[in-house]
């Protein structure tokens, strides 16, 4: 089912609003470069409060002495073990684990952020 | 001699419902060097104020910074901005009621940097007694639930015995808390601080530094690792270096009540060495003649491992096997709150069998600690 959340501009821009859905807490946060992202505020590692952690990018993995950062606004921070998830598909970055973050379309349609939630929870 | 030993010889748990005991809690103190201020003489605080003097969260060089940023949990902040670990009252509520915590064990690390290295020996006997009064003033009056393990002034054992001797009765005192340093802890150097200890029916707590490595008087088990990573996985070698010693110094033959916790160090590592130091002794007893039993046997006389950091196999019953194997006798649970690393409550050691779990979370703590 798609469910409205509130105004567009009622969720900030590069960190999380964390709202309640359903009996689910749901964060949303709009990307700096534009786009919207819904993610379960439960880290799948720990059960973290995921979305107080950071939106930002990361190192890439790269030959040894070379740093390259990347994925600016793609990347959830957990804060607690740091474990970093592609807020797009939920995955753990690079392989570092299995678990995923649950992850909802999201979109703004008529100025309203919309979320879609399937029954059993995860998109 | 028929001295009974600590796991024989238990206090009455005054609290036996006590379902959760949290054997590593950082607090911090608010508003810098200053908030000591009341707590010393008034010259030391002349002496700080002129110094330039402050506390600092972090002591290591660039290298070694978090790259994060830190330690601290950001959602360990307090409701008006207060740094993770410096509010009791959020503390409280964020761990204590949140995930029922019956006791909570406060040890402070930046008066165990200032005590190992960071302070000279003179000002660093003022700086923990100052630290010590501020957490029996400021943070166990705020909650019953809370315990603390005054830090000792390592660089001068005499010294600290004595703050042993001041703190001693106070009842929210669970243990003392020994910084370590590259004095491994076997040494007669630290003797007046056991004599003391024992005394007061206190145990040892020795936590990870945060000066380990970096300075000279820290330890130093490890050469200079590259990056943060690595010297945060190698911490426990300090832990190691200090158990090897204290056998086979024969620490726990001159003070055969005395008790020690290693806290922050993990406990897998552990095994291996109790199977290491058995074999050794076994071969090598003659140098060291005044180890009267196997190694293995004074470790479970006299020595608890804090469960924080706790390690992941891929088969969660692989954990369940190194727990049986090493005795969970041995084991007293930990969070670290509000550290980045930190153990929750009702997250972990979910897959242990009940009567495990019981003695983990809080039957081995009330033991050690005489709860």
């Amino acid at each position: 089912m798609d469910v409205p959340l509130g105004p567009e501009e009622s969720f900030p821009v590069g960190r999380f609003r964390v709202v309640g859905v359903a009996g689910r807490e749901i964060g949303i946060a709009r990307l700096p470069g534009g786009g919207i992202r819904a993610v379960r505020n439960t880290c799948p590692h720990r059960g973290a409060p995921v979305c107080q952690g950071t939106l930002g990018g990361t190192m890439l993995p790269s030959p040894r002495g070379v740093l390259d950062y990347g994925l600016e606004g793609a990347v959830l921070r957990c804060p607690w073990h740091g474990w970093e998830f592609d807020l797009e598909s939920g995955r753990a970055l690079f392989g570092t684990a299995s678990k995923h973050l649950v992850t909802y379309p999201a979109a703004v349609r008529d100025g309203m952020v919309m979320v879609t939630i399937r029954d059993g929870g995860a998109s | 001699m028929s001295t009974p030993s600590p796991s024989a010889a238990p206090s009455a748990p005054s609290l036996s419902a006590w379902r959760l005991v949290d054997a590593d809690v950082h607090p911090l103190v608010r508003g810098g060097i200053r908030a000591l201020f009341p707590y010393m003489p008034s010259a030391y605080r002349r002496r700080f104020e002129l110094k330039g003097a402050d506390l600092r969260l972090s002591a290591a060089p660039m290298r070694y910074n978090n790259p994060k940023g830190s330690v601290i949990r950001p959602d360990a902040t307090g409701p008006d901005g207060a740094p993770g670990g410096s509010d009791p009252q959020f503390v409280r509520e964020d761990l204590l009621d949140r995930h029922g915590v019956d006791c909570a064990i406060l040890d402070d690390l930046e008066s165990g940097r200032l005590a190992t290295v960071l302070a000279g020996p003179a000002e660093s006997v003022v700086l923990c007694s100052a630290f010590n009064d501020y957490y029996m003033n400021e943070w166990l009056p705020a909650d019953p639930r809370f315990r603390y393990t005054p830090t000792l002034p390592v660089q001068d054992p005499r010294a600290a015995a004595a703050e042993v001797r001041r703190v001693a009765a106070h009842p929210g005192v669970a243990a003392v808390y020994l910084p370590p340093t590259n004095t491994l802890m076997g040494s007669s150097h630290y003797d007046p601080i056991y004599e003391e200890a024992v005394a007061a029916g206190l145990p040892i707590y020795v936590h990870a530094g945060g000066v380990d490595g970096i300075y000279h008087g820290a330890p130093a088990p490890i050469g200079l690792p590259s990056t943060y990573v690595e010297r945060y996985i190698d911490a426990h070698l300090v832990a190691q270096a200090n158990l090897t010693s204290l056998i086979f110094e024969g620490t726990f033959e001159r003070f055969p009540t005395l008790r020690v916790i290693l806290v922050e160090y993990g406990f897998a590592w552990a095994l291996p060495l109790l199977w290491r130091m058995n074999q050794a002794w076994q071969g090598l007893r003659l140098e060291t003649p005044w180890v009267q039993r196997r190694p293995s046997d004074y470790v479970r006389d006299h020595v608890r491992f804090a469960t924080q950091p706790l390690d992941e196999p891929d088969a969660p019953a692989d954990f369940e096997a190194l727990v049986r194997m090493l005795g969970p006798e041995l084991l007293v649970f930990s969070t670290d709150y509000p550290h980045w690393d930190s153990d929750t409550p009702g997250r972990v050691l979910k897959t242990l069998a009940g009567d495990v779990q019981a003695k983990i979370f809080a039957g081995n703590a009330i033991q050690l600690f005489r709860l």
